[in-house]
């Protein structure tokens, strides 16, 4: 306790009288907490703290976290850097269109978000979304200078190359969720890359376009730097079979945005949160920590969790120090580190049609899907591997790589957010590196001390995604309530 | 009151040749161009009349880097000690990162520079209450 009195001493006296008051009161009941309308109403149960829970990282990890630990009775403060939550979500509005600039895509194959989406009753749309029925579906595959269009029964081949890339992922995913169960299976084939996988199969060009291009979307890297393996894992978790991926992965968004859910989840659960706020320090001190914000606030909680995207934790200081492998990989980065835009267009392509482009890891954009259809116009969703490849608010550059997809295309306007560039994130979506599982895997997400790691980058399952983002941020928030009781 | 003594002190030193009054700017400049780009480039993160993402952008000419009430900025844009202009916004909207390293705006840069004079000459018309 001495320690912890010396640690409390240097922050202000505002928090000594916070402290002083919690012996007073009870220990508030669930019911109590339910009925406070601000969190500032709340009292910290821990003697000299500010909060019991401070949880860092707004995104969709951390927007649980702090619900479920304040609706677990904790006094709970939430510190995001960006002047807005979300993370690497963030609806925004493209020619009157609802887009979102990072993650978009639910399914109910994500039990962690789907819960979500039931729990607060929010609508989702389905992608492409459009006024009319959209009942044909045509695919444009670049191969070097040649663009085939196929539609029916010309897919056949691609859906089988597909089967065939993942044809091992039973074996190595049998349980999605447990990677324990098969792990021998996930470190035989651990240094592999996707591109070893795809060189080892006898396909025609048409064909390994089509793979290079959808492997490559779901790594946002070019193959030759995506896990084999965790390739596989998304597979195994949308039922080892091409309609339950394309489902699971790119047909329903919400209604009212990633944000709404976001908003409900805040809502809901009424933690303290303080945007603008990059957190410079995380010390625990043995009974409390200490987490001291870029302006030099110190704020003394009786536990953190971290909830932020792994690329940027070797940017913030720990003590005691952080587990050198979570810097080593945070500065090596994760295989996420595309880029993601929205391209307005008229002519060039089938009109009111699921209309998809593919294209190799060379080209600057691989996959191009319609994702909202008018009679008089497309958006569609590009996905590249590499943002230095394209401008995507050059619309003469962007109309310059459309147009061999597309002959006759014409791009009005485009919109995008370089998320490699913002520093809160650097990085996309996360996917694991090859060689990472035998490295890192059993470092990734392990709690220390009153420090708890619930990043969405990692954990079983969906990681890397929103729902994976739920899951963690769930799950550090039980553990939390473990430790503190 | 300070600040609109300081906006009248302006617009009279203006009156007198003294400073360059945004319309003169404007003359060299396609601002139809600039509100395009302002549109497409810009509007995902900011406004003119208030903070979104970014800092609201009405009246950021002549404003000192990192100074619009109301909003959080990074130490590097609080810190930058200087106030934007023309050569400023140009040398910032080459490459946000390059030139002020540690700003936390998300923005790969206007690569053309043409582009880059009809943006911030439109900005350099958007007074703060546009």
């Amino acid at each position: 306790m001495a320690e912890h009195e010396n640690g409390a001493k240097g922050v202000s006296r505002r928090k000594f009288l916070h402290g002083a008051g919690v012996g007073a009161v009870a220990v508030a009941g669930a019911g109590v907490m339910t009925q406070a309308t601000a969190a500032s109403g709340d009292k910290c149960k821990t003697v000299g703290c500010d909060y019991d829970v401070v949880v860092i990282g707004g995104g969709f990890a951390g927007v649980t976290a702090a619900r479920d630990s304040r609706k677990n009775g904790y006094k709970t403060l939430l510190l995001e850097a960006r002047s807005r939550l979300g993370g690497r979500t963030f609806t925004s509005e493209f020619d009157g269109h609802k887009v979102e600039m990072g993650g978009t895509w639910i399914h109910q194959a994500q039990p962690f978000v789907w819960a979500e989406k039931e729990r607060y009753g929010l609508e989702v749309l389905e992608t492409p979304v459009s006024g009319a029925v959209l009942d044909k579906e045509e695919y444009v595959v670049r191969v070097g200078d040649t663009t085939h269009t196929l539609s029916g029964e010309q897919l056949l081949p691609l859906y089988e190359a597909l089967d065939s890339f993942y044809a091992e992922a039973r074996q190595v995913w049998d349980r999605p969720y447990d990677a324990q169960y098969t792990w021998n299976e996930i470190t035989r084939r651990d240094k592999r890359t996707a591109q070893q996988r795809l060189d080892e199969l006898t396909l025609n060009p048409v064909q390994r376009v089509a793979i290079d291009s959808f492997v490559g979307a779901t790594a946002h890297a070019p193959l030759d730097q995506a896990s084999y393996v965790d390739m596989l894992r998304y597979w195994a978790l949308s039922g080892w079979n091409l309609q339950g991926f394309n489902d699971a992965v790119v047909r329903y968004k919400l209604k009212d945005g990633t944000v709404g859910l976001i908003n409900k989840m805040i809502e809901d659960g009424k933690p303290e949160v303080r945007l603008s706020t990059p957190v410079k320090k995380i010390e625990d001190k043995g009974d409390h920590t200490v987490v001291t914000t870029q302006k030099g606030e110190k704020i003394v909680a009786a536990s953190v969790i971290i909830a932020l995207p792994m690329n940027v934790l070797p940017n913030l200081e720990f003590s005691p120090a952080l587990d050198p492998a979570l810097i080593e990989a945070g500065k090596q980065k994760h295989s996420g580190k595309g880029i993601k835009f929205y391209i307005k267009a008229r002519g060039g392509f089938t009109k009111l049609a699921k209309v998809t482009a593919m294209a190799d890891s060379n080209y600057p954009v691989n996959l191009v899907m319609a994702h909202y259809v008018s009679d008089d116009y497309t958006l569609f969703v590009a996905f590249g591997n590499d943002p230095s490849k394209v401008d995507i608010f050059d619309i003469k550059a962007v109309q310059s790589i459309l147009e061999p997809l597309f002959p006759g295309i014409q791009v009005e306007s485009t919109h995008g957010y370089e998320w490699t560039l913002d520093p809160y994130s650097l990085g996309t979506y996360a996917s694991y590196k090859p060689d990472w599982f035998e490295k890192y895997y059993a470092h990734f997400q392990k709690d220390r001390g009153r420090i708890f790691f619930g990043q969405g980058d990692h954990g079983e399952g969906w990681r890397g995604c929103i729902d994976g983002a739920i899951a963690a941020g769930g799950k550090a928030a039980q553990r939390t309530k473990e430790m503190l009781g | 009151m300070i600040g609109r003594y300081a906006h009248h002190l302006c617009v009279a030193l203006g009156l007198l040749g003294l400073i360059n009054l945004p319309a003169q700017a404007a003359e060299a400049c396609d601002l139809a161009a600039g509100q395009k780009l302002f549109e497409t480039r810009c509007t995902t993160c900011h406004s003119l009349a208030e903070h979104k993402v970014g800092p609201k952008l009405g009246g950021v000419f002549g404003r000192k880097a990192g100074s619009a009430p109301g909003f959080t900025y990074t130490p590097t844009l609080e810190q930058a000690g200087f106030t934007w202009n023309t050569e400023k916004l140009d040398a910032f909207l080459s490459g946000p990162m390059t030139f002020l390293p540690g700003t936390a705006m998300a923005f790969g840069g206007l690569r053309q520079a043409v582009d880059r004079q009809a943006l911030t000459c439109f900005l350099s018309q958007q007074g703060p209450h546009s």
